[in-house]
């Protein structure tokens, strides 16, 4: 029965005889291990059209959805990360292996004629993989592979006359954004493969029409390609997939109940696979962007084309190495010339690696790129915390990373802040300011030890006491602060207080800033203290005869008396309203030496820095009863 | 296209040493074959079939026990149809809308101050059906479907096969319309939420 239908199949189709050309092409002096590479290649595309086409079903090109969709498939969906994985080191493997394949035509003379045009063929294949790794790197929108592409697409701005053009040609317009990644996706899922498709087939073609070249037919007996040289072919791509997956499971803890416990949390992603860098974000300085491993040797020769030459070092001499490579068969057939092509292509190929070997070695000798490369590892740990935390992604992940205050508090502070103000000794981001502080230490503002400075040693230095140093209006503040009212009231009236009310009124403040990072405030001390606010008591007076406050309903002391009011003190809107204008009537009026930073400040980055000085941003697991979880 | 002589093919040298090595080296070439191209494709498939696994549901409700409050009472009028959107907090793969359409129903008030709510997916294939005040009726614009106000099928020749999805429905605080919103599959008599 299947006889005869294959019969009449064949008889219709004549697919028997191209069945049998294909398995039965022979192989003079036997199989060998040596003629698996072409397999290998046509494998791995295999595999990158297998899992290109699945992972096409779940990617969305545009700069709001890139980074999210593939987000989703490495953390989200089932297998994700496996077939990211696969695609993503498959390509790797591909790159290494078109090299071999290249070095053992060159060395075996297999670019010899009739096999010219074949080889030519090959290498616009070659270039077709680089082009589609290349297109590749900048789909997930990440950081880096938004500015490794940058620089790889500015590069053509150097082609004289047609360069800035060109470049608008393949960026979709003048600067990165949606047709960027639309022109890639196109190029990378349809042009370039169907191009590779069209090469292919010829290439492999040509190849059967020539045979293979075959330097010793008597070494054996002949055979044929099937099944003994698909055999080797088997093996030789089963161990490209086994490196591939041992690449994919790089980082897979050597515990196997940890393995399981991540498979239940849906959490594999988070160590296995391809890496996923924080959202490509051009307001940020990238410093650790690099192309691919690959790319590297390109990367670093442009350093040594400086200012205008530079079109040598990324054009003209890649350009000629590569025309020297296509000449290789009007020589090769000379004994002379052939081994000047071996030599030549060993030293492109020790050359590359001593590029590659030098950028690596740089890299690792700057100290600023280890600070880069940290930082966009914290960065890219970050999303992943804001992406699973409460709002998850509303709009795209990149504004949720530009409006979190663990992110950018920092360096806001440190921009904004830090001529006069100090974050436990620093500038925000760490740095120590030579210049002394001309206002308070603001590290541990609105904490209990905080609170109870200001009461206790107002003119102390981590409160008023920088203040000497400061001038506002081109007046000096002098001792305006530091000998001022209250420095005098906490002089006279801290050692007249009992410990319960010195705690109680710390605990009263605090219950007014609702803060969420700090142990909740005590019931009870929180009366004593407003009971001493507003009465003070036989020995001491009390706060409110100066700090006017109200609370619910009640209002403790006179407002409008010209000292600072504190309802709801730390609070947000307390703390926005004082960042906005510290000299208004309720604030310092007319004993202020700070800046008003209503317009200084956009309202979002107002929000950023006020949120930071409260610890207000989100935080997986953070345990309330333990202080502010700072770094 | 006739052949006259049939092809010496090298295979049947090699099918004349008849040997075991041989039939080994196919089996084994096929079965490294096979294990090495089935991984990429059953990773695909399986990747492929995500859809059909219950994600944990990120988006949380108003309320604990499903129902949702659509309207409030003195909005509606007795007797007359009205055409509500309900909303609610939506996951779209990795977005997450706050408080956005999850769905439309029609809420019906009785005289007894009672209010009774339709999905206004029509149940034949899941076009959204319109309330037509002249003939009394919820048509249908994709295949001729009408319901009668209290859902049930309207004409003989509906090709739907069942009348509107109810949906549970409670007045709370006396006034606030609370709904169940549910989908339910469409096509089949039996009612199954989808």
């Amino acid at each position: 029965m299947m006889k005869s239908i294959a019969k009449w199949f064949d008889e219709r189709t004549g697919y028997r005889d191209f069945v049998h050309d294909a398995l039965y092409e022979r192989i003079p002096g036997g199989s060998r291990w040596r003629y698996v590479w072409g397999s290998t290649l046509v494998f791995t595309f295999s595999v990158q059209v297998i899992t290109g086409i699945f992972l096409w079903m779940a990617y969305s090109p545009s700069s709001q959805t890139a980074w999210e969709s593939v987000y989703f498939i490495q953390h989200e969906m089932q297998g994700g990360w496996l077939l990211r994985g696969l695609h993503h080191f498959t390509a790797h493997a591909m790159v290494v292996l078109l090299a071999i394949h290249l070095m053992q035509v060159i060395i075996d003379g297999a670019y010899n004629a009739p096999r010219e045009v074949n080889f030519w063929l090959g290498l616009i294949l070659m270039q077709i993989v680089l082009g589609l790794s290349l297109t590749g790197y900048l789909l997930p929108w990440d950081q880096k592979g938004y500015w490794a592409t940058q620089v790889a697409t500015k590069i053509t701005t150097v082609i004289p006359a047609v360069g800035p053009s060109l470049q608008r040609l393949i960026v979709g317009g003048p600067t990165y954004g949606h047709h960027t990644l639309t022109r890639f996706f196109a190029m990378h899922a349809g042009v370039l493969p169907m191009l590779l498709v069209m090469f292919l087939v010829l290439h492999v073609y040509v190849f059967r029409r020539h045979g293979i070249t075959v330097k010793d037919p008597d070494r054996k007996p002949e055979e044929s390609f099937w099944p003994d040289q698909v055999l080797k072919d088997a093996v030789a791509c089963l161990g490209v997939l086994v490196v591939v997956l041992l690449l994919v499971f790089r980082h897979a803890p050597a515990d196997v109940g940890e393995i399981s416990q991540l498979s239940d949390q849906g959490r594999l992603g988070d160590v296995l696979g391809a890496e996923l860098g924080a959202p490509a974000d051009p307001s940020e300085t990238y410093g650790a962007a690099r192309p691919e491993w690959y790319f590297l040797f390109l990367f670093q020769l442009l350093k040594y084309f400086p200012g205008e030459s530079e079109v040598y070092g990324a054009i003209v001499l890649p350009g000629l190495v590569f025309l020297v490579m296509a000449l290789m068969p009007f020589w090769g057939h000379w004994k002379l010339g052939h081994m000047f092509n071996v030599g030549y292509i060993f030293c492109l190929l020790a050359g590359a690696g001593l590029l590659t070997f030098l950028a690596v070695q740089e890299d690792r000798a700057d100290p600023d790129h280890a600070i880069a490369v940290d930082e966009a590892e914290i960065k890219s740990q970050r999303i992943m915390e804001l992406v699973r935390g409460p709002d998850g992604i509303s709009t795209n992940a990149r504004t949720l990373l530009q409006n979190d205050p663990k992110t950018h508090g920092p360096e806001m502070f440190a921009r904004n802040c830090s001529a006069c103000h100090r974050y436990d000794g620093h500038d925000g981001m760490g740095e120590i300011v030579t210049l002394p502080a001309a206002a308070s230490d603001l590290g541990q503002f609105g904490s209990r030890e905080w609170i109870r400075g200001v009461i206790t040693n107002p003119a102390g230095p981590k409160h008023f006491g920088p203040t000497v140093n400061g001038s506002f209006n081109g007046e000096p503040v002098g001792t305006r602060f530091t000998e001022g009212e209250m420095a005098d009231w906490a002089k006279e009236n801290i050692p007249n207080m009992q410990q319960q009310e010195i705690d109680g009124v710390v605990e009263f403040l605090l219950a007014q800033s609702g803060r969420v990072d700090l142990a909740p405030p005590d019931p009870a001390l929180v009366e004593i203290g407003k009971k001493f606010y507003a009465e003070g008591s036989e020995n001491a007076s009390a706060c409110s005869e100066c700090h006017a406050m109200t609370v619910g309903d009640e209002t403790l002391g006179e407002p409008g008396g010209g000292y600072p009011d504190l309802s709801g003190y730390a609070s947000e809107d307390w703390l926005r309203s004082f960042l906005r204008d510290p000299g208004s009537e309720n604030h310092y009026g007319d004993r202020n030496a700070m800046p008003p930073f209503a317009e200084r400040l956009s309202q979002k980055d107002l929000e950023i820095i006020l949120r930071w000085l409260r610890n207000d941003w989100h935080e997986p697991d953070r345990n309330f009863d333990e202080g502010p979880a700072t770094e | 296209m006739e052949q006259n002589e049939p092809k010496q093919r090298p295979e049947q040298t090699a099918e004349a040493a008849g040997s075991r090595r041989n039939f080994l080296t196919r089996a084994m070439a096929c079965l490294l074959g096979g294990i090495t191209g089935i991984v990429p494709v059953l990773t695909g498939l399986f990747f492929f079939a995500d859809p059909l696994r219950s994600r944990r549901k990120q988006a949380e409700g108003n309320s604990d026990d499903e129902f949702l409050k659509v309207a409030s009472v003195d909005e509606l009028l007795v007797g007359k149809p009205r055409r509500v959107v309900v909303v609610n907090d939506r996951t779209d793969a990795w977005n997450l809308y706050r408080q956005d359409t999850i769905g439309v129903v029609f809420l019906l008030r009785t005289a007894d101050g009672q209010v009774s709510a339709l999905n206004a997916n029509c149940p034949h294939l899941g076009c959204q059906v319109s309330f037509k005040s002249d003939d009394q009726l919820y048509r249908c614009p994709c295949h001729d479907s009408s319901f009668a106000t209290d859902g049930e099928i309207a004409n003989d020749t509906s090709p739907s096969p069942r009348g509107l999805d109810p949906l549970d429905t409670e007045v709370r605080d006396g006034s606030e319309v609370w709904v169940k919103f549910q989908n339910f599959v469409a096509g089949t008599a039996e009612r199954n939420v989808e």
